[in-house]
């Protein structure tokens, strides 16, 4: 079942937490929606859940209406499920009654599932590794164990959306890289529509099949994860996915020369809004450090810092000041002040 | 596989609903004819002469010397009560929460007894402890024969009652700043040379001396509160304070309650005054503080420790235990200077308490006001609360206003207010609830709602809105979202403010001293009777059935939140 968000605005006393999004998700999609804090993604999971309703706009869950600016369903109204960022198990009940909990209660259970509820509930907490575990409290329970409950909860009714809002933060780094394999096995088995709300660009890249990158209350971007890396469509999307430096130049058709240079780089690839304001957006990693012989961006290393695979280098353009990053995996040793050479 | 997609429901936002409207309008003023009414009468009547407005009676009040005498003596009894209250508890507080002394727990609860018992049984309870003839009399006399015992009925009296029974409120407070003042803080003193001495007045002190201030201002406005001490001990020895003042004018009631509105107001602006001076001081001494309370000890006593706590229990055996057990071996006294064999004990003043009409009647209505004004309070106190908490609006923070004014002004100007609005019928239904036990019924709700607000408001802001949420994602109904997630998760903190509703409720004196007749007599008001009708032995009987009740009561409370606790896995 598809869902339509259609020109949606939402305002907290004159601010636009979010500024006209429309979005179309196909069933059986995963998408994920990417930005940093304040930038209305957290908003607009609220909006598909039913927490809040829109300023104006228009969203769809199927062909139902569930939301415009006069008329709001409320989230038990909803075919819906929502995987918290604190995971809002309930403290009082076990991981049975937690998983429970939505069979019992949700209008639009299939009958199949009620009538074998406890089979369900014992085929879902095996599906997240929990068995054994169904009389514990949440308070007995790891973070780890937590979350999987959450998801279990989650997925109990086969809802016609899932959403989830940032539910690996508060997991540490490798658990969290384990808990992202699990979240896309579980999709892959489930083949439900999951909006997943993140900030961090690594899990959106791994697991979504459309990406939405949003900034201010804006989309700035929707596409797949190798389109959002590879081919940014704005500065902000360059910048905030893989942290592009933007190196500013002069177009000529499709080949680039960077100020103060006379290279030329290809630029069939790079769109639109960056030709028309004289940048070439490219990655850290993208970069090659020479000392000099060749022609490119002349800069100023500021700052080193080494990281093992990797050193990461700052400088200061030579012909703007304009600040850049660089991770270089050469072999070279380079101090701080040393003038070289950046090409691609 | 097939899912149901026929969707029924969803709600307007702009339009809402008629009933909800005329709900809230009616809920609007009952609080407002409840909470705030009787006040603005009290207020009305104060500033009336003749039907017009006028400050004569404050003049005529203000320039008494009589009156004068009331007020400079109110404020002399509170300042020096709260002095040594605040010495109590800080002294106190400062060994429980530092010291590696054994039996913390068990410590700490002796110290809060005070707390739970009403203050006019604890006052019996040292009337007969100081009494001429008493048992500590006859004890001290037996070793030194000319020995007198100090006159309890007296300033001093009153003073040393108030440091006794009030010190709680102090120690409590200032026990929770000096475990949240961060050990870093202390250490840095030490590593920059000052000794223990040194860093208590350099870093410690100054550093909870908001918290000081606060517990400063609660012993100083409960006292202003007061009414069971000062009536027991001062109005033999014609020492008059405003709560007694006014209590006196309402009581000999000669054609008008001018003179003593006029009065409750003076008492009221007293209150707020000192409220203010209290908390901009507090707020002058605010420091950062960690939020976390360290609980492990500080300081170790080595050899000495043995000693202090053997001080300290001797303290707390002499203060809190020593009176309630004079209290309870008069309770079975034959006639007081009868002596203290077992030839003058007896079970009669028990077996009196619970035959007598006056005293069963009390129990009977003060185990029904305690259950239903608790009823009642957790009832408005949770919807307010959760109000409050979740859908926060202009309104619903001026209703909480309302509700809390009548819990922090003196009980006895509530009685008063109360007598001025309710004594005539009712408007439109004729009907007079003054001078039957729903008039008690009425003072105590409007009295304690403000208690469970309290409560039940921590209970919400401990419940994290997502649990709601994913009850309602999960497909709850409204009613199965309270039912199933949000009552069990208040529960502990709503009931714990039930408990100290109940407690209230269950011992009442002052308000009720203002507000009982013949049928509707409550415990504090039976044992306020007895005793100053002069039948000791069987107030003292009374006052030991409710503590026994009252621990009771405590201790059940106790296990079935451990066993709670328990339930859901917290430390």
């Amino acid at each position: 079942m598809s869902t339509e968000i259609r020109n949606i605005v939402m305002d907290f006393n004159g601010f636009k937490a979010l500024n006209d999004i429309s979005l179309k998700i196909q069933d059986g999609e995963f998408i994920a929606i990417l930005g940093p804090s304040g930038c209305g993604k957290t908003t607009l999971l609220r909006l598909l859940a039913g927490f809040n309703h829109p300023t104006a706009g228009e969203i769809k869950i199927g062909d139902q209406v569930v939301a415009n600016k006069d008329y709001v369903l409320p989230p038990n109204e909803r075919f819906i499920s929502m995987v918290f960022q604190s995971y809002a198990l309930w403290p009082h009940m076990s991981v049975r009654k937690n998983v429970e909990f939505p069979i019992k209660n949700s209008k639009f259970v299939s009958q199949e599932i009620r009538a074998n509820c406890d089979q369900r509930v014992q085929e879902l907490i095996g599906m997240v590794g929990l068995t054994g575990m169904e009389k514990r409290l949440p308070a007995q329970l790891s973070g780890g164990q937590r979350q999987r409950v959450a998801l279990a909860r989650a997925l109990a009714v086969n809802p016609d959306l899932l959403l989830m809002d940032e539910p690996l933060s508060n997991l540490d780094t490798e658990l969290r890289v384990e808990m992202r394999q699990e979240i896309k096995a579980l999709h892959q088995k489930t083949r439900v529509t999951v909006v997943y709300v993140t900030h961090d660009q690594s899990e959106a890249l791994a697991l979504a099949d459309r990406i939405v990158v949003m900034n201010h209350g804006q989309i700035e971007q929707v596409g797949t994860p190798q389109e959002i890396y590879g081919h940014p469509e704005t500065p902000f999307v360059a910048k905030f996915v893989g942290r592009s430096n933007l190196i500013a130049g002069t177009w000529e058709g499709d080949v680039f020369t960077p100020a103060g240079s006379a290279a030329k780089w290809d630029g069939s690839q790079v769109a639109p809004v960056f030709r028309q304001s004289g940048h070439y957006p490219v990655k850290p990693e993208h970069l090659k450090v020479v000392r000099s012989g060749a022609d490119g961006v002349r800069a100023k290393i500021y700052e080193i810092e080494y990281q093992g695979v990797e050193v990461r280098m700052m400088l200061h353009g030579c012909a703007d000041q304009e600040v850049l990053e660089v991770r270089y995996r050469g072999t070279e040793t380079y101090q701080v002040g040393d003038e070289v050479v950046l090409t691609l | 596989m097939e899912k149901h997609t026929t969707r029924l429901g969803g709600r307007r936002i702009s339009a809402r609903s008629l009933p909800l409207y005329i709900l809230v309008i009616f809920g609007l003023l009952a609080v407002f004819g409840l909470f705030f009414l009787p006040l603005w009468k009290l207020v009305e009547v104060a500033f009336q002469e003749e039907g017009r407005l006028s400050l004569g009676i404050f003049q005529e009040q203000l320039t008494d010397t009589k009156t004068l005498k009331v007020i400079w003596d109110t404020i002399y009894i509170n300042i020096l009560s709260s002095f040594f209250a605040t010495v109590i508890g800080v002294v106190m507080a400062y060994f429980v929460a530092y010291a590696d002394i054994r039996g913390k727990k068990l410590i700490h609860y002796a110290l809060l007894l005070p707390l739970i018992i009403p203050g006019y049984i604890i006052t019996l309870a040292w009337m007969q402890f100081f009494a001429k003839s008493g048992f500590v009399a006859s004890l001290v006399q037996s070793v030194f024969p000319d020995a007198v015992m100090p006159n309890i009925y007296s300033y001093w009296g009153i003073i040393f009652v108030f440091s006794v029974t009030k010190y709680p409120l102090i120690y409590t407070l200032t026990l929770s700043t000096f475990r949240k003042i961060s050990t870093d803080m202390e250490l840095a003193a030490a590593i920059s040379g000052c000794n223990k001495i040194k860093t208590f007045f350099k870093v410690t002190l100054p550093m909870s001396l908001s918290g000081v201030a606060n517990g400063l201002l609660l012993v100083f406005i409960s006292c202003l509160d007061n009414f069971g001490t000062v009536a027991f001990l001062g109005i033999p020895a014609r020492i008059t304070v405003l709560s007694t003042d006014i209590y006196q004018s309402i009581i000999s009631f000669t054609g008008g309650f001018g003179e003593a509105a006029a009065k409750s107001v003076i008492l009221g602006v007293i209150g707020v005054l000192s409220s203010l001076i209290l908390w901009r001081v507090a707020k002058m001494f605010q420091t950062m503080q960690t939020d976390l309370e360290d609980m492990s000890p500080r300081f170790f006593l080595g050899r000495k420790k043995i000693l202090v706590e053997i001080l300290m229990w001797l303290a707390i055996f002499i203060i809190n235990f020593v009176p309630m057990l004079t209290l309870i071996v008069t309770g079975f006294m034959k006639g007081i200077g009868g002596g203290y064999g077992l030839d003058n004990m007896t079970l009669d003043n028990f077996i009196f308490v619970f035959s007598n009409d006056k005293s069963f009647n009390a129990i009977k209505n003060s185990i029904f006001l305690a259950f239903s004004t608790a009823l009642i309070c957790v009832v408005l106190g949770t919807i307010v609360a959760y109000l409050m908490v979740r859908r926060p609006s202009v309104l619903i923070r001026v209703v909480e206003s309302i509700i809390s004014v009548p819990y922090s002004i003196p009980g006895i100007i509530l009685g008063l207010a109360l007598i001025l609005t309710w004594a005539s019928p009712l408007p439109i239904i004729h009907v007079t609830i003054y001078a039957t036990v729903f008039m008690l019924l009425v003072s105590y709700v409007v009295r304690f709602t403000s208690l469970q607000i309290r409560n039940s408001t921590t209970g919400v802001l401990q419940t994290d809105i997502s649990m709601e949420e994913a009850a309602e994602i999960c497909g709850a109904t409204a009613f199965k979202k309270w039912t199933s997630v949000i009552i069990p998760l208040i529960f502990p903190a709503t009931v714990s403010g039930m408990g100290l509703v109940f407690l209230n409720a269950l011992t009442e004196l002052t308000t009720s001293s203002l507000l009982w007749s013949a049928g509707s007599e409550t415990l504090g008001v039976v044992i306020y009777n007895y005793t100053s009708a002069g039948y000791t032995t069987s107030a003292c009987a009374l006052s030991t059935v409710v503590c026994i009740t009252i621990l009771l009561l405590v201790l059940l409370y106790k296990g079935v939140s451990a066993l709670l606790r328990r339930r859901i896995g917290e430390e």
